[in-house]
């Protein structure tokens, strides 16, 4: 068994597992920090980015912030996985839709002929997540120059160091024709891969449809946990027994801000808007339209209630805002016991829905998009795209940022909040972080290896130190009781996988002409019995099929006793007329009673001379009875 | 372990209603559905229970019961199982089931109740309590029943949440197809089963005989005849209940009002309300790809044409189209309005199911036009029609599901007896399997064959996969265990020397006196032309005169003054051997003299 590290970062996963023979993708997420270099634009002008000055090393490529920061003037680029040999994947499988954003580049490699796995809704709201980026590109007024990545010098930002493989962010088109390739799994259903390997998908907890895969071939066991959550939100529960005992826990994408609790985070949240539109001001939340923002919503609707803020319009910004608030509310299937139950009542599980028509809350595709007639100060703005460099939340924010009042909360966790905001200091808006990120942090980390007990945890390195910034702080370091195994970025662990055999299930008619036969073999005598035939998967599971000799030549094996020989020759009333011992004493000549036909005998060799072709025949079967032919 | 399948329908034997399968697999005992016959009114509606009454009661007999779908005559009898009978096992149904299923059995609660006053019926508590028990599975979600059973959903169609389960102990597996349909119909998308090949096939045989697209046919038809009516006039009245069938005929005339662009008004009245459609757009996921696909821009169950009646408009003008509860026509709006209007010849009225003996419906289906009410003899001149939609596979749907799982038995249930021996006949002249038709009560015991599996390396298995398939080698039994070994590996692990066995055949050449040199350059020729198979190869003459061919040679010696030929071969050769050794002894020298 061997693991391989292709992501770039801990939090954009795709480890490469070789199990059995068996290749399989373990998601395929791009590097969406790789966003940040690039200079932010909108769907209008936004004149003062435009206007940055240019940095002297690369006049208009390179443009430089008030506050220093350098930012490339160029189309957005991605970082696909590093160095993945593509014609190797069997399967991908997904673990949740923040990890499916380098699909398209996997899937249009003319070399990729495996077959890729998510759940129902990971499918659908991964999907939306990237056309939502793809449309923010679209709606570009002006053509954005393309920039020779290989030209940008790596003081910029540490990712142009591996530019040699950044990529344009695709387009629709390539999403849609990909993800209607993608196979949609449901949790606890058993995707068979060659009937070598069994992979399920289990409930992470994190958000509609995540998942955490167990992955087994034979007894090996493998459980793959990543962006799972022991959060009480609107999604089912992780699910922990069944991720039980296995030989190796893959360990990946634990809380991005673990000095975060995302309780607290999200009362801060409720607590940041309701001061500032309590003060007359705006306020912005760059995030994804899928997500956390269904749990937010409810959260803060609640919280404005009481504090009776109950005019104040929540307003959802998104190409994409109409789908990703519809989909969540046909997913019942896939919520908590409490959203679930409301199914059968029946109501819609979430609020947004109701609130959407009674118009509490409005969703829009862009600014432009009728969003005048519902604006009004205060009003509070969810909008993307959450790196701001891309979006409508660029544009809110050029509009709102030299008003004091106005606040920005960044809620989404694999951006940093100083090189989000960066091209948009100094501004007299009001910043705020708040990630609420559901992941699992590290002492609940801590605490799934001891209830599952794995043999070996293969797992980041840079869970096991302090980050930088609180370096005393030990619940930030991840505790094994199990051995571990580091992988880190980059890296390759080969793990010791006991010899497995497969199991094959013979048919009915291979057992039908089975003729288990005594053989003289090194460990004494042994049944034996010649096969052949074909290998079919029947309900997954290996068969041999129907007797089927190959007309490959075959060749005899063994020895050919002496008495043995003669006792069936004996038996058959071909008692032999003489036998005489030739040579050292291990040849041997018997000599038939019709006195023409022979048979001579030595350890390896045994030769019948027959004067008719009948006699040649029954001395042949009786000779060959005693040997193996293969 | 290697027990035989037994299988008994309590219900649904060579009969429609009350379906109700008993499966006891290797030591397991599993329900499939507990239905409600409706066309009787005593316990003859029930299963027969009686086959499990035992002390112990139901939970003890029964290991898991499995409801397919919400039609009453799948899930009818629950309650009554679960509450009045004891069963308190597992009991595994779809989520859109376990929604749908309590609402359509309260409506026949009512309907028996009120209607007939029966008083030993289950009651609207008993409904909560037995929904509360269930276990939902999603499609193609496997469920772990307890350490031995486990159950796996697949998508049936037919009806929303409709599920066909394959139950897995051992190394046996049934799977039973509730009602399913193999074409995709107006909201729903069509069964889907994997290559699962179960030993036992137990398939619904509703339309054993009926041949495809009759239900577009059907369709057509209820069109033509509600079209006809309006055009000319007069009212449509559609008894419905709430849930199920209502929707799909709404969406049928949606559609059909909008491709005709009509005007004249349809109606649903009070009880197919929100709350029944709201069911169908928090399913959405069940529905077909093609209403999962548009639902964000428009909900198919957000119907434009169709709004909502009013008792008032009864009696307005001109043509309309009505559906109205309930569906047997027995109480409520659908026989208010049918009172209203049955004098007109110009009207009709559109049964599209079922009536229990008894309602106005079940009097007018058998012909009566003259009818008793409490305000005095009414007589009926609109048109009666009866039209069946219900969604069921047809006998080349039926043979299409067989071929996909690959069963080792079929099982037929759920259709009439002569339709079902039509249906055998077919699946035995196509597929070669057994196949059942067991009448209720009546046990069926399908012999199981034992499983035998033997292990193979990892590396044989790859390198037999990546070259065809083929496998070629050994089997060998070693500690209890049977491992299979590719020809290397036999050699290798068993320590096989190499064996040659050489065979030899000579000719004296009695009456024939030549050079050696020369018998060989004749029975060169002579071999030559008469060994012409391709596959075998030709004799090579090397400068000592002998002949060879892979390991078999022929060489001339002179014994005891006579030419003497000799032919010796490996038995890998035999066929080379074997026809050299039979053209000498047959000819003998006549070959050479020749
Ligand atoms: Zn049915």
């Amino acid at each position: 068994m061997k693991i391989t590290n292709h992501g770039n970062l801990d939090h954009s996963c795709c480890n490469l597992v070789k199990l059995n023979n068996v290749h399989i993708m373990l998601d395929c997420a791009a590097n969406v920090a790789s966003l940040t270099p690039f200079l932010p634009f909108s769907a209008l002008q936004t004149p003062r980015l435009e206007n940055l000055p240019s940095h002297p090393d690369m006049p208009g490529v390179l443009k430089k912030t008030p506050g220093g920061m350098l930012l490339v003037d160029s189309s957005l680029h991605l970082v696909p996985p590093d160095q993945v040999d593509v014609s190797l994947i069997d399967a991908i499988l997904i673990t949740n839709n923040s990890q499916m954003s380098a699909l398209p580049f996997i899937m249009t490699d003319p070399d990729f002929h495996g077959r890729v796995y998510a759940t129902e809704p990971c499918v659908l709201m991964g999907r939306l997540a990237l056309i939502a980026l793809c449309k923010y590109i679209e709606q570009c007024p002006t053509r954005r120059s393309e920039v020779d990545m290989n030209s940008i010098p790596s003081h910029v930002h540490s990712i142009f160091k591996q530019k040699s493989h950044m990529r344009q962010v695709y387009n629709k088109d390539v999403i849609d024709s990909c993800f209607a390739k993608i196979t949609p799994v449901r949790y606890n259903e058993q995707v068979d891969l060659f009937g070598l390997v069994d992979c399920v998908p289990l409930p992470a907890g994190h958000s509609i449809g995540s998942a955490n895969w167990v992955i087994k071939a034979g007894d090996y066991k493998i459980s793959y946990v990543s962006s799972s959550s022991k959060l009480t939100n609107h999604t089912l529960p992780m699910e922990v027994i069944s991720l039980a005992n296995p030989d190796v826990l893959l360990l990946s994408n634990l809380s991005l801000n673990p000095m975060y609790f995302p309780d607290n985070t999200l009362s801060e949240v409720c607590n940041v808007v309701t001061s500032t539109v309590k003060s007359g001001g705006n306020v912005l939340i760059p995030c994804h339209s899928t997500g956390v923002i269904l749990d937010l919503i409810e959260w803060l609707i609640q919280n404005l209630n009481k504090n009776s803020l109950s005019d104040v319009p929540i307003i959802i910004v998104s190409p994409v805002a109409d789908a990703a608030l519809a989909h969540p509310d046909i997913y019942g299937e896939w919520l908590n016991d409490a959203k679930q139950a409301k199914l059968y009542i029946p109501e819609l599980p979430f609020q947004h829905s109701q609130l959407i028509k009674s118009k509490r809350i409005h969703h829009f595709s862009n600014v432009a998009d009728g969003m005048r007639e519902v604006y009004k100060t205060p009003c509070i703005v969810f909008a993307g795209h959450p790196s701001l460099r891309c979006g409508d939340a660029v544009l809110l924010l050029e509009k709102w940022r030299d008003d004091t009042h106005n606040a920005v909360i960044l809620i989404e966790s694999e951006f940093s909040f100083a090189t989000t905001l960066a091209p948009f200091l100094p501004m007299s808006m009001r910043s705020y972080f708040c990630p609420i990120d559901p992941s699992i942090n590290y002492s609940q980390a801590s605490k799934l290896i001891k209830d599952i007990r794995p043999k070996t945890v293969v797992t980041s390195p840079t869970y096991f130190r302090a980050p930088v910034t609180h370096p005393n702080r030990c619940d930030l370091v991840l505790v094994s009781d199990a051995p571990v195994v580091e992988l880190g970025v980059g890296e390759t662990v080969n793990l010791q996988q006991p010899k497995t055999s497969i199991n094959v299930e013979l048919s009915l008619e291979q057992l039908d002409q089975l003729n288990m036969q005594p053989l003289k073999t090194s460990d004494g005598y042994q049944l034996v019995s010649n096969v052949s035939g074909m290998l079919k998967a029947r309900d997954n599971k290996p068969t041999l099929g129907a007797p089927n000799p190959s007309s490959l030549r075959s060749a005899m094996y063994g020895e050919v006793e002496l008495q043995e020989l003669i006792a069936v020759l004996t038996s058959k009333g071909l008692t032999p007329n003489k036998v005489e011992t030739l040579g050292a004493g291990d040849h041997f000549l018997i000599t038939l009673s019709d006195h023409s036909s022979t048979i001579t005998l030595s350890p390896n060799v045994t030769s019948i001379s027959a004067h008719t072709g009948k006699m040649r025949h029954t001395l042949q079967g009786i000779v060959s009875s005693l040997l193996v032919s293969l | 372990m290697t027990s035989d399948i037994k299988i008994v329908p309590l219900g649904a034997g060579q009969d429609v209603g009350r379906s109700c399968v008993l499966v006891s697999i290797s030591g397991k005992n599993i329900m499939f559905d507990c239905g409600m016959h409706m066309g009787y009114q005593d316990e003859r509606r029930f299963p027969d229970f009686s086959y499990i009454s035992q002390p112990g009661g139901a939970t003890d007999v029964i290991d898991c019961l499995i409801i397919s779908h919400f039609h009453l005559d799948h899930c009818g009898s629950l309650p009554y199982f679960t509450e009045k009978f004891g069963y308190n096992g597992p009991l595994i149904m779809t989520a859109p089931t376990r929604a749908i299923a309590p609402i359509l059995l309260e409506d026949y609660r009512k309907i028996t109740v009120d209607r007939y006053g029966e008083t030993d019926f289950f009651t609207t508590t008993q409904i909560k309590q037995c929904i509360k028990k269930v276990r939902t599975i999603r499609v193609h979600e496997t469920i772990q029943v307890d350490k031995d059973i486990s159950v796996k959903c697949y998508y049936a169609g037919h009806v929303l949440g409709a599920g066909m389960f394959l139950v897995k102990v051992g190394t046996q597996s049934v799977l039973y197809t509730g009602d399913y349909n193999m074409t995709p119909d107006r909201h729903l998308g069509c069964a889907w089963v994997d290559r699962c090949s179960p030993t036992v096939l137990i398939s619904e045989s509703t339309y054993a005989t009926t041949i495809r697209d009759s239900k577009r046919c059907r369709e057509r038809d209820f069109l033509k005849k509600v079209y006809n009516v309006v055009e000319a006039g007069g009212k449509v009245l559609i008894p419905v209940f709430a849930l199920g069938r209502a929707q799909e005929l709404c969406i049928l005339i949606e559609e059909f009002w909008d491709r005709m662009n009509l005007k004249v008004p349809v109606y649903f009245c009070h009880g197919l309300t929100e709350k029944a459609t709201n069911y169908y757009k928090l399913f959405i996921t069940w529905t077909n790809e093609k209403i999962k696909s548009t639902f964000v821009n428009r909900n198919m169950f957000d119907f434009k044409h169709i709004s909502v009646f009013d008792r008032s408009y009864m009696n307005n003008p001109g043509p309309m189209v009505v559906f109205a509860t309930p569906g047997m026509l027995h109480s409520g709006m659908s026989l208010n309005i049918f009172k209203a209007w049955c004098h007109d010849a110009k009207n009709m009225v559109i049964m599209p199911g079922y009536c229990v003996a008894g309602t106005m419906g079940h009097k007018l289906l058998n012909g009566s036009r003259k009818i008793e009410t409490d305000k005095g003899s009414i007589t009926v001149n609109m048109a009666v029609e009866y039209l069946s939609f219900s969604a069921h596979a047809d006998a080349k749907g039926i043979l299409q599901l067989i071929k996909n799982c690959q069963p080792k038995n079929v099982v037929l249930v759920h259709g009439e007896e002569r339709k079902m021996s039509f249906l055998i006949d077919k699946i035995t002249d196509q597929f070669q399997i057994p196949c059942f038709k067991p009448a209720n009560g009546e046990q069926i015991n399908i012999p199981c064959q034992p499983q035998v599996s033997a292990t193979m390396s990892k590396e044989t298995f790859k390198s037999v996969r990546s070259a065809g398939n083929q496998f070629d080698g050994m089997l060998v039994q070693k500690n209890n265990q049977l491992l299979l070994l590719s020809r290397e590996e036999a050699v290798q692990q068993l320590g096989l020397k190499p064996h040659t066995l050489n065979l030899n055949y000579k000719l004296c050449l009695t009456g024939l006196n030549l050079e050696g040199s020369v018998i060989m350059e004749r029975l060169h020729t002579q071999l030559s032309s008469i060994i012409t198979d391709q596959k075998l190869g030709t004799f090579k003459r090397q400068h000592d005169g002998t002949l060879h061919l892979n390991s078999v040679h022929i060489t001339c010696r002179t014994e005891g003054g006579r030419s003497v030929v000799h032919v010796s071969w490996n038995v890998e050769d035999e066929p080379i051997g074997k026809a050299v050794s039979e053209i000498l002894e047959e000819c003998g020298e006549d070959l050479i003299t020749n």
